[in-house]
């Protein structure tokens, strides 16, 4: 495996292809920094390709159930004020930047701009990111305060972009970890703190596919709904690391820690699946984990905290739709979690799979 | 404020969208993002808004459907047409 960006200098065009479901999203950027930044995102270091073109591909490169071939591409452009790549941008970007007032959506330092034609980002009223709606690509700007602070870029501007612009093929982001048996998923959504990294994490090392610990995209294909993601490194505080023996080793961490894939021991990483069953976790009293059945329209509730605020009313209302959908054909549960980890995963497959219809 | 037996104009607020599971309705502004899970008597209340019922007729169908008397029924209802009024989901005229 040969990593082009690696040996690259900054001002050189350079560029990387993102897998994200059935998404092959083709960044393009004019600074090493922005290629490092989105690559430390990615939970399997190991799994860059060569694709010929010297573009790296970044996401795991797992086995299992429902990793078809990625079958849509679309394009992201980031500059930085260096060599714009193939002759680019900053021509596009607007002059100037309309007040955060007139903004559809906020999110802390985030803004979300809505035109029929565009989508416009902006991050901390310096970097701007456009997408174009009906070209279905983003072009953007990334300010020299925030090159320095890959964090940002990783997490503000590049999963921001992605999102939105994947939002232009009616894939809609969903607050949720996702692991799956056989293509057959389960979403397990909660606000942070709940459990969602922990319980996710305990069915990966389990034997369940992982395809994320944070978020998944939904969206409807002729078969139902199908659930995807980028597989990004899980990220778990040292309380949940502490429940592990692998993770030993972070559970001294004071922050939350990013742990590479190797160092974990999920075997089997998707990127897509079909959902089977919603859970939600929430922290149990004892040590001993209940699963149980929750009303559809309680689940509807508690996933639909959990959607990206950064939506428009358009974009909410569809976004909705699916949700509805998706809670009307999965199992909806209850997981009352405790430090039982080793039953949990025979508890959540029994409920989310088994034939019967108690849970239904 | 008094809702009932005055001039006000209900409308339900357009930017707030529901979708019903189960039977029960679910509410999302989706200006402001802020959502709502309706009770039973909600979910009745709000259905009969939504098929353009207006408020005597919603009266008359509360006490049949719940057996109430029409002071309860009256109160019920007004205390749920105050909240929906005050989370921007029901817009007034008039009054």
């Amino acid at each position: 495996m040969r990593d082009r960006s690696s040996d690259t200098e900054a001002g050189d065009p350079l560029s990387l292809q993102v897998r994200v479901g059935p998404f092959l999203v083709h960044v393009g950027t004019d600074d090493i920094r922005v290629v490092r930044a989105i690559r430390e995102l990615a939970l399997d270091d190991s799994a860059l390709e060569d694709r010929g073109g010297g573009d790296a591909v970044v996401g795991a490169s797992g086995g299992g159930g429902g990793n078809a071939a990625p079958e849509i591409r679309c394009v992201v452009t980031l500059t930085t004020g260096g060599c714009p790549p193939r002759g680019r941008l900053p021509g596009q970007l607007p002059g100037r930047l309309p007040p955060r007032e007139d903004a559809v959506a906020t999110f802390e330092d985030v803004e979300l701009h809505a035109s029929p034609a565009a989508y416009t980002l902006i991050v901390g009223r310096e970097s701007v990111v456009v997408i174009d709606r009906q070209r279905k690509r983003a072009d953007g700007h990334i300010a020299p305060a925030h090159v320095l602070r890959p964090w940002i870029v990783a997490h503000r501007i590049f999963s921001l972009t992605i999102i939105e612009l994947l939002r232009c093929f009616d894939a809609y982001y969903l607050h949720a970890g996702c692991v799956s048996d056989g293509g057959k998923g389960i979403l397990i959504c909660g606000a942070s703190g709940d459990g969602k990294s922990t319980l996710t994490y305990a069915l990966a090392r389990a034997g369940f596919s992982f395809l994320s610990d944070d978020g998944v995209f939904l969206r409807r294909t002729p078969s139902g709904i199908e659930a995807f993601s980028w597989p990004e490194k899980i990220k778990l505080d040292r309380r949940s690391c502490s429940f592990f023996e692998e993770l030993r080793p972070w559970a001294e961490s004071r922050t939350k820690t990013e742990i590479p894939l190797k160092s974990t021991r999920i075997t089997s990483v998707s990127r897509r699946s079909r959902p089977a069953a919603l859970i939600v976790p929430v922290r149990g009293a004892g040590p001993s984990s209940e699963i149980r059945p929750i009303p559809r329209h309680d689940a509807l509730a508690r996933f639909l905290g959990q959607t990206i605020p950064l939506l428009e009313p358009e974009g909410m209302d569809r976004q909705l739709d699916i949700l509805a959908e998706l809670v009307m054909t999965c199992r909806c549960l209850e997981l009352e979690a405790g430090t039982d980890f080793d039953r949990i995963p025979s508890l959540v497959r029994d409920a989310s799979y088994s034939s019967g219809g108690t849970f239904r | 404020m008094r809702l009932i037996g005055g001039t006000l104009v209900y409308t339900l607020n357009r930017d707030v969208a529901f979708r019903e599971v189960d039977g029960s309705i679910l509410l999302v502004n989706l200006k402001s993002g802020f959502y709502y899970s309706l009770n039973g008597t909600a979910t009745f209340v709000y259905r009969l808004l939504n098929q353009n019922k207006g408020i005597p007729e919603i009266l008359g169908e509360l006490c049949a459907a719940y057996d109430v008397p029409e002071d309860t029924a009256r109160r019920d209802l007004e205390e749920c047409l105050e909240t929906l009024v005050r989370e921007q989901v029901l817009l007034t005229q008039g009054g």
